[in-house]
Parts: structure tokens; sequence; C-alpha cells
């Protein structure tokens, strides 16, 4: 009885000290750039005490300004990564699945894998344009490769013995993929979409800091051209915390996916 | 046998090759525009034209040096950071929580808060690199340092080897294959953010400058070279730092 209340103490001593020293540096570093402020070491417009961030926080929020310019950010991203997502979920499931297809496409595949993401960005600029497509267009592509990738290894990775049920049930091609091997691909298609969502929402921002007229991205770059450095600082936490907010949200989801994996009574 | 394996191989080749065909037909026709899809022979001519005047080169020279300054500032800082982590709980609870946070920015979201605070400047754009460098390399270095055996433990405290001694003859050794990794992820990173430099920082100079020229001046042949040497340049760099890591971990033998 006492042992077990010490080992709970102790447990939460433990925690307390691990939180106290994970808030440390952050504390100390708000400290010191409030500090410099306040001294007017540096000049003003390099930087913002973090009180003058806190109230622009507060103005775009209450503006509304913020969640607007967030949620036109985060539609283009949602219909980038769903036509990106979708696209590399079949295309990696054809890939796994038939070794004729991927003998054919996946040399090409793996080459235009090496265009290094950014630079697509001017070539769709040229045959697109600048509007709305060119941004969905360009998330769907950094969307797609993760995708893709994960896709056909979780499906090539399904063990042999699975496939071999099937095939005594004699199941068609389309319930092997929906009842097998699909299922037994799952963990691997979820890293991919975690993996595509972050970096579509890295896309969603680049592709606004280069051509734009709202989102999250052209706040920030306005709040730039007019040396409003509060305003990028908080577009920079709010772009992080939607980030964040939106892989939890996979996680979780990916948690309840994948619920019958864990063995019976965990 | 062997003929199989070349029909194999070549399958790799019908899907391209048929592509480069319906591109050639397509310009050959006026199908599309020809400042938009340049016939195959522009693109090659260009090329050729672009080597003789020395741009590519002299470009390419000016991305990989750039990148040679963020990607070792980037590797260095991040293997510092992740060893300290690996080594020290106390240095993962002070510093963990943050570097966790501060992960959180997607990287292109730092370049207006870098051009507000140094400028068009080659610092700007080598300090971006560095961070885009420098968040694989801690990691993968804290992975590893952290997956030490315990019987290593045991073994340095029989020996009574100092802290210093433990990090160098069983931490390090231990984590190589993570660090490598971690490097190659780095370095990766660094390509694709010089182009992304040169291209949000306006630079004169580079591969991304180069392209980004091109667009504006609507030379689809110029920015379809530029595209293919930065894939080329990068899947390149890739394989260099494969072979050294296959190279460095060959007393592990094949297991």
């Amino acid at each position: 009885m006492g042992e077990a209340d010490n080992m709970k103490t102790i447990a939460i001593v433990d925690r307390t000290t691990t939180l106290i020293l994970g808030l440390l540096v952050p504390v100390a570093i708000i400290a010191g750039m409030e500090a410099v402020a306040r001294l007017e070491l540096v000049s003003s417009q390099l930087f913002v005490p973090p009180k003058v961030i806190y109230e622009t926080l507060v103005d775009l929020s209450l503006s509304g300004e913020l969640l607007r310019n967030l949620a036109v950010s985060s539609l283009r991203v949602a219909a980038g990564f769903l036509l990106g997502g979708t696209a590399g979920l079949v295309f990696g499931a054809a890939m796994g699945m038939s070794r004729t297809f991927e003998a054919y496409v996946g040399p090409l595949f793996h080459a235009l894998r090496q265009i290094p993401l950014l630079a697509w960005i001017p070539l769709l600029m040229l045959w697109i344009g600048i509007g709305e497509d060119f941004k969905i267009y360009f998330i769907a592509i950094t969307a797609f490769y993760p995708m893709a990738l994960n896709t056909s290894e979780g499906v090539k990775g399904v063990p042999k013995g699975y496939l071999e049920v099937g095939r005594v049930f004699a199941f068609s091609r389309f319930r092997l993929l929906r009842v097998i091997v699909l299922p037994a691909a799952l963990p691997a298609i979820f890293t991919g979409l975690r993996i595509s969502l972050s970096i579509s929402w890295m896309a969603v921002v680049g592709a606004e800091l280069v051509a734009a007229s709202e989102g999250i991205g052209y706040l920030m770059y306005t709040g730039r051209q007019q040396f409003q450095l509060d305003t990028v600082m908080v577009c920079i936490i709010a772009i992080s915390l939607a980030g964040y907010a939106m892989s939890l949200a996979m996680e979780r989801i990916e948690a309840y996916s994948l619920r019958w994996q864990r063995p019976a009574g965990k | 046998m062997e003929l199989g394996q070349v029909g194999q191989k070549a399958r790799g080749l019908i899907v391209p090759l048929l592509l480069l065909a319906v591109w050639w037909v397509a310009a050959r026709n006026g199908w599309a525009s020809a400042s938009l899809l340049p016939p195959p022979e522009k693109v090659w001519s260009t090329f050729v034209k672009l080597l003789n005047e020395g741009k590519v080169t002299g470009n390419l020279e000016l991305s990989l040096v750039k990148v040679a300054k963020g990607f070792v500032i980037g590797i260095a800082a991040g293997f510092m950071l992740g060893s300290l982590m690996g080594v020290s709980r106390t240095v993962e609870k002070l510093a963990g929580p943050l570097f966790n946070a501060v992960r959180q920015v997607p990287i292109l979201g730092w370049i207006p808060l870098l051009i507000l605070w140094f400028g068009l400047t080659e610092l700007a754009k080598v300090i971006f690199i560095a961070l885009g460098a420098f968040y694989p390399m801690t990691l993968n270095t804290f992975d590893g340092c952290r997956q030490l055996k315990k019987e290593y433990l045991e073994v340095a405290r029989v020996f009574e080897y100092g802290r210093l001694r433990l990090l160098w003859r069983f931490t390090l050794p231990s984590a190589l294959p993570s660090i490598l990794a971690g490097i190659r992820v780095s370095m990766s990173e660094a390509w694709l953010l010089v182009i992304g430099a040169e291209i949000f920082f306006k630079t004169t100079g580079g591969m991304g400058d180069m392209m980004w020229e091109a667009k504006e001046k609507v030379r689809m042949d110029v920015v379809f070279i530029t595209i293919i040497i930065i894939g080329l340049i990068g899947y390149l760099l890739n394989i260099a730092l494969g072979l050294l890591e296959s190279r460095l971990l060959r007393w592990r033998g094949s297991n």
C-alpha cells in the first residue's frame, strides 16, 4: 500500500520535473526577448516583444482575418491532398499488386521523384498560370509521391500466406484487394497519408508565398512586405499550430482505424 | 536468362520513350504552343548552347557552394544537439520540448522571417538551408544514441569509462548507421531547399534562379533543362552518400 503510494508520488514528481525542465528554456527565451525589447537593445523593426505578438494574435483572431486565411489555405490543402492522395493510392496499389505495371512505369516514377518538389513551381506556373489550379496541382504533386511510395511498399509487404488464403477462396482480384491486401497494407498507407498531409501543408505555404491573393502564406507575405514582424510571427505560429492539429487528427484516425490490429485485451 | 533480364529492364524504357514520341509529335504538329512545349531537339540544342556558354556549370557551382555551407552548418549543429540529447536525459528534458515545438514550423514558413531579419543576403539563404538539414540530423543522431544496448553500458561501467570515452567508444559507433542515414536525409533536404532559397529569396545566380528567370522569360526549354539537371544532381548526391555509407559501415558485416 505504502509502496504503491510512494511509486505514484515518484511518478508525479518525475513528470513535474520533466514539465518544468521542458518549459525552462522557452520561458527563459520569452523573458529574454521581453527584456531585450524593454531595454531597446535591438531595433524594433527586427524584433518584436512577445507582448506585441500576443496582441497582434488577438487582433487578427478577433477580426477574423487569421481564421479566414487559414480556412482558404486549408481548403486548398484539402483539394490538393484529396487529388494527389487518391491518385497516389491507386497508383501505389497498382504498382504493388502488378509486377508488370511496376516494370513499365516504376522507373519513370522513380526518375520523376528525383525532381525536387519546389522545382515544379515554375513549370506549373507556365503551364497552368498562377490561379487556384496552380496551387491545387502543386499540392497534389507533393502529396502524390509519399502516398504512392508507401502504398506500393505496403501492398508489396503483404504476407504471402494471406494471399494464398485469398487464392484458396478463389477471390477475384478486386475482392482480394478489398478484403485482404488493403487492410494488411493499411499501416503503411497511413504512414503515407501522414507524410503527404504534412508536405501538403508546407506546399500550400510555398505556393501562397509565390502567387496568391489570400491564404495564410499570403498574409505572411504581406506582413513581410510591410515590415510587420508581429504579423509574420503570428502567421508562423498559426501555421505551425494548424499543421500540428492536422497531424494529431490524422494520428487519431489512424489509431482508430487500426484498433483491430492490437492484440485482444490490450 | 541474361536476355530475359535485359528484356525486364527494357520494359521500363517503353513508357518514357512513348511519352517522348508523343511529345515530339505534339510539338511538331503544333498541338501545343511552342513556348509551352518546345520540341525535344530544341531542348537538346539549348542545353548544348548553355553548356558551351558555361551558364550551367557556373550556376551549378553557385548552388553547390550554398548547399555545402548550409549542409555543413546544419549537420554539425544537428549532430551536437542530437548527441547531447541522446546522451543526457537532462539536456533532452531541457531542449527536447522546444526542439519539437519549433520543428512544427513548416520550413518554408521561415522564409519571410529570415528575410526580415537578414535581408536577401547569402547568410539568410545559408541559414535557411542549414535549418532544413538540422532537423533530420538531430532526430537521427538522437535516435541512434538512444539505441545503445544495455550490455555496452555495463561493459563501460566495468572498465570504468568516463563519459567522453563511453561516447567515443560505444555510443557513437553504435549510432553510426542512424547518423549516416540522417546525413543522407539532410543532404536531400538541403538540395531541395537551395532551389527554394534561390526562388524565394530572389537571388541572382544558382540553378533555382536560372530556372526562375527562364520562367519569367517563358523559356520552357531552359526550365526543362534546369529541372532535369537539378533532379540529376540530387540523385548523384544521394548515390555518393549511399556509397560513403556502405563503405563506413563495412565493419558491421552482413547482418
